[in-house]
């Protein structure tokens, strides 16, 4: 079987190592270009290509679309956006065509002075979304470590989950009580989500998005979320499942990425509107959702375990997020 | 004479009132969340007599916002600057941190604040702390937080800077 080929289409040095060391990661071959017009006619027509582009600035974003609009698709014979893996800086220029623009589903944050230890571990990532259907913690988390999975059957289960971890977390000796806040934090949003916001009916309404967080709510059958976690000894990952799958894509790519770099939320902002997500991915936290239209999306959220809260926010981090039709 | 009494308690969080002839202050701990109800608070404190002129508010202790918590908050500080002279008598690191993504956490005024934490990492024990800090205290004539290294209070290893410059900058700023 032939490997697949990781393409790149970048005029930043950095991206070349970043490239470099997540091909050797992944096992993929590698082919490298500045020219985004070469880079095209690089894509193969077998499905094999991962197309990695660096965005630095809002022309670059205007000619990504332009040269990769037409092969860049759900037809047959067309690359998958999945495959497709933006580079970028969350520059506020170029942001808002960004989110939405339909034709990736991988954003990277460029950490130039960790391009190489980020392209190792991003090579986990690009092996994962491309090759495996669901999100699985011990594909993108190095090991040691295992999954662990709790089911939430009731919307007071999301506290005792939350002091569960948090109480595990203080125990091992090793992660600070800040990053442990912060972890805690993403972990509830992505409950939150998954309680609140998921559940719609058959017409697309949310029926509990407007319900207050204190209001009961029996998580039975269809509305049972199930927790993953795999506390390894680098990397701590969760994922949150719910069995709706209702994901907005554009809506969550535009808020993750807002407010990484825009300052627009203001008072009165309505719940669900994203800001725990942006919040999560704005101190470190990478985010993968993979969403299957009415049946289920898994949202997960990485961080790597730093020495301390300063390296914690300023850690590599990335937004996936794959959507498929049942 | 004070009046202290507590304004919203879960086992969660806790918000205490401590009401003095000059001003109203509000000590809030732990965590922020869904339990956090802004319109019950300010008629607690509408409801005070006398009723205060200036609101200091003291977040030190707060441990974290989720995202409804941080809702209730700004809709919180929004209400309640609306009514009355609101004065940060210490922002903590939890607060801080929405400086740079959540402005509206500190209100459309100018912020008031009395005093700030910087958080500081001990590289010889581990231990983290606060030096709390005046806002005339970080100014181009002084070394810059990052360039400071207080003495750890259990160890006095000299200690690190433990936070992004960029966050409190964003902070700084807005004063």
């Amino acid at each position: 079987m032939l490997k697949p080929m990781i393409l790149l289409a970048s005029k930043v040095a950095e991206d070349r190592v970043f490239a470099e060391e997540a091909a050797g990661a992944a096992g993929f071959d590698l082919v490298m270009t500045d020219d985004p017009q070469e880079a095209r006619t690089r894509v193969l027509p077998d499905g094999r290509t991962i197309l990695l582009v660096g965005v630095d600035n809002l022309q670059d974003v205007v000619d990504f679309k332009s040269h990769f609009g037409e092969v860049i698709g759900e037809g047959s014979g067309k690359l998958s956006p999945c495959f497709v893996h933006l580079i970028g800086t969350c520059g506020e220029e170029e942001i808002s065509e960004i989110s939405e623009s339909n034709l990736f589903a991988n954003y990277v944050l460029r950490m130039p002075d960790q391009a190489a230890e980020a392209g190792r571990y991003y090579g986990r990532i690009i092996h994962q979304v491309s090759l495996k259907k669901d999100t699985e913690l011990d594909g993108i988390v190095p090991p040691p470590g295992q999954v662990e999975s709790v089911r939430l059957n009731h919307s007071s289960d999301r506290a005792k989950a939350l002091d569960q971890i948090q109480e595990r977390l203080k125990a091992r000796g090793d992660v600070h009580e800040r990053v442990i806040h912060t972890i805690i934090n993403a972990i509830d949003e992505l409950l939150m989500n998954a309680i609140y916001d998921a559940p719609s009916d058959e017409g697309g309404d949310q029926k509990f998005r407007k319900v207050a967080r204190t209001v009961p709510i029996d998580l039975t059958g269809k509305h049972t979320v199930e927790l993953r976690m795999f506390l390894g000894a680098d990397y701590l990952a969760f994922t949150v499942i719910d069995s709706f799958g209702s994901l907005k894509r554009n809506e969550v790519l535009k808020h993750v990425l807002r407010g990484y770099e825009l300052k627009k939320y203001e008072a009165g902002t309505q719940a669900g509107a994203g800001i725990g997500l942006a919040n999560t991915f704005h101190v470190g936290g990478s985010l993968l959702f993979v969403s299957e239209l009415g049946q289920k999306t898994e949202a997960t959220v990485v961080f790597r375990k730093t020495g301390t809260y300063k390296e914690f926010k300023k850690q590599f981090r990335f937004i996936s997020i794959r959507t498929h039709r049942a | 004479m004070s009046d202290a009494k507590i304004l919203s308690q879960s086992d969660r969080h806790q918000i205490g009132a401590t009401l003095k002839p000059d001003a109203l202050t509000l000590t809030l701990q732990g965590l922020i969340n869904e339990d956090f109800n802004p319109d019950a608070v300010l008629q607690a404190i509408d409801a005070m007599s006398p009723k205060p002129k200036i609101v200091r508010l003291d977040t030190l202790t707060v441990e974290r916002f989720n995202s409804v918590g941080l809702r209730a908050w700004a809709i919180f500080i929004r209400d309640l600057e609306s009514k009355y002279n609101v004065v940060f008598s210490i922002v903590g690191e939890a607060l801080i941190e929405q400086a740079d993504i959540f402005p509206a956490v500190f209100g459309r005024k100018k912020i008031v604040a009395e005093h700030f934490v910087a958080p500081y990492l001990c590289g010889g024990c581990g231990q983290r702390f606060f030096m709390k800090l005046k806002p005339t205290d970080v100014n181009p004539l002084l070394p810059a937080l990052d360039q400071r290294h207080p003495g750890c209070p259990k160890c006095s290893t000299p200690a690190d800077f433990d936070t992004d410059e960029e966050t409190l900058i964003a902070f700084l700023r807005k004063l």
